[in-house]
């Protein structure tokens, strides 16, 4: 698109006069209407308030005036952030006339910056699965292999990072809905600290497992996009006043920086391809000199329990006023939801106790090592309508082994990004996970910034491009 | 102790028919198997993490 590869060389280049917004905006509503009916990943298009918002950014450059970060940049934001004027749906029919009045906070802070929103992403229904195979409106498919999935929820939002149409485009996070289309589109995903981006205007999934970031090509660029919206929303009641770090790594040794191994959990029912990404990446940090630290960390199988639990009786809280409807719901969320109203509400307290029980045995883990390194799922890109995974002879389901690694870290509240690191034998990406202390997205970003610069997958663009 | 989940749904969600019942009971029973041992580790002062957070948000 318009020869930058990132985000922040798109910065560069307008900066330096050598493109305009109007052409870097063009440039991705074309190659969004081209890819569209291949990828399906988009829902809704904002073409001719783009193309006039970027104009008035042009004007305003050319007078001296710079908004932030991201003057004149084009990105796109997943269909759960409301957005002023404009249909957001969450991707289901219940929501299908629903316009708001309001923009969501993230979106607030994109346009403060300078952005320019060029679309809402398409998704998996409400936010409720890993495949973005939606009955509604149609699968998403994923850049690399279109008979395969993007992952999800934020689905779309992956395929348009990962095929070059945008910059940038915003995700939301559950159980892992940031950075495992990230890391089956080969992107880079960020699910920062609980409380670190307002969740305010964002169609909820849930009430205490949901987190905001942003998907993009490169580390650097996550970082950028994370210091325009990082901060505290009084509107929010989860914000956190912690105050905002700096993000953006410069080009840095990570020189004796502890990674945490895990010796446990995270090496079990691993697809070979990713255990051989992986071990090549901790040579390549080892070799950067940082010291690999074997840990063991707790049993992310009984937290994975405990989010369940969590997820399915808010989900269900959440979405009771509708169920009445079932004709409105896809069966694989409805299967979810019914789950949900099943589980006991003395359940659903003692899972928010035990909460707190692993958070601080999870903490004992940070005294070892400065971030914990890990893939971010155990099995490959599934297939489009692949119901099961295939994991050292285990059948497994599809949502619940891709959520393995992911979803308990969301309980956790920690800041996780997804990293591309490798490619399966049949070429389709596999990322790791870098996992930080609470507020700690700096390191996080520094350590994966490092590795990226190592390596040249924030650079390869699918086939199909 | 597995848990009848039809008696639930009769119960609290009439709304759910029984073949959609029978189809989600092995999650249930597996998502059972794996929460219900954890309770034994919880102290019983433990507050949930879910909090009102007027307090903290009126000091800061």
């Amino acid at each position: 698109m318009s020869g930058a590869s990132s985000l922040l060389e798109a910065a560069e280049a307008l900066r330096n006069g050598t493109v305009s917004s109007v052409e870097l905006t063009q440039a991705s509503l074309t190659a969004i209407a081209r890819l569209q009916p291949r990828l399906n990943f988009f829902l809704a298009m904002m073409d001719e308030a783009a193309l006039a918002r970027a104009r008035h950014l042009d004007d305003e450059r050319q007078r001296g005036h710079l908004r932030g970060l991201l003057h004149g940049i084009p990105v796109a934001v997943k269909d759960v952030f409301c957005t002023k004027g404009v249909k957001t749906t969450c991707a289901s029919p219940l929501f299908a006339d629903h316009v708001p009045d309001y923009d969501a906070a993230v979106v607030e802070k994109l346009y403060e910056a300078g952005a320019v929103i060029v679309g809402k992403t398409h998704m998996h229904e409400l936010a409720y699965g890993v495949t973005s195979n939606n009955p509604h409106y149609g699968p998403v498919r994923n850049p690399w292999n279109v008979s395969h999935v993007p992952g999800g929820s934020s689905g779309g939002s992956g395929a348009a990072v990962s095929a070059g149409s945008v910059y940038m485009a915003m995700g939301s996070d559950t159980g892992g809905s940031i950075r495992l289309p990230a890391a089956f589109c080969g992107c880079v995903g960020l699910k920062p600290t609980t409380g670190r981006v307002s969740r305010y205007g964002v169609m909820p999934l849930d009430f205490t497992l949901d987190h905001m970031g942003p998907l993009t090509r490169t580390v650097r660029d996550t970082a950028t996009v994370l210091q325009v919206l990082a901060g505290h929303d009084p509107r929010d009641d989860s914000s956190s006043k912690a105050p905002v770090s700096s993000y953006t790594p410069g080009r840095i040794s990570i020189k004796d920086v502890r990674i945490g191994v895990p010796e446990n959990f995270y090496t079990e029912r691993l697809h070979p391809d990713i255990a051989q990404a992986m071990d090549n990446l901790r040579k390549l940090a080892a070799g950067l000199g940082a010291r690999l630290e074997p840990v063991r960390v707790p049993d992310m199988a009984e937290l994975n329990a405990v989010a369940r639990v969590v997820l399915l009786s808010e989900a269900s809280a959440v979405m009771s006023p509708y169920l009445g409807d079932r004709t409105k719901f896809g069966p694989d969320v409805l299967a979810l939801f019914d789950q949900g109203r099943l589980l006991a509400a003395t359940d659903y307290v003692n899972a928010q106790r035990l909460r707190r029980v692993y958070q601080r045995e999870f903490a004992k883990v940070w005294e070892r090592c400065d971030v914990l390194l890990t893939p971010c799922s155990p099995n490959p890109v599934p297939r489009i309508g692949q119901t099961e995974v295939d994991l050292g002879g285990v059948m497994e389901d599809t949502r619940l082994a891709s959520t393995r690694f992911v979803r308990a870290i969301n309980l956790l509240g920690l800041p996780a990004l997804a990293l591309p690191c490798g490619m399966t034998g049949d070429e389709l990406p596999v990322a790791a996970q870098i996992i930080g202390r609470p507020f700690d997205e700096a390191t996080v970003l520094w350590v994966g910034a490092a590795l990226e610069d190592t390596m040249e997958f924030s650079r390869a663009m699918p086939p199909m491009v | 102790m597995a848990r009848d989940w039809k008696a639930a749904a009769a119960a609290f969600a009439p709304g759910i028919p029984v073949e959609q019942v029978e189809k989600i009971t092995p999650s249930l029973d597996g998502l059972e198997a794996a929460f219900r041992p954890l309770l034994a580790k919880l102290p019983l002062e433990t507050e949930p993490a879910y909090v009102l957070l007027l307090a903290r948000d009126k000091d800061a």
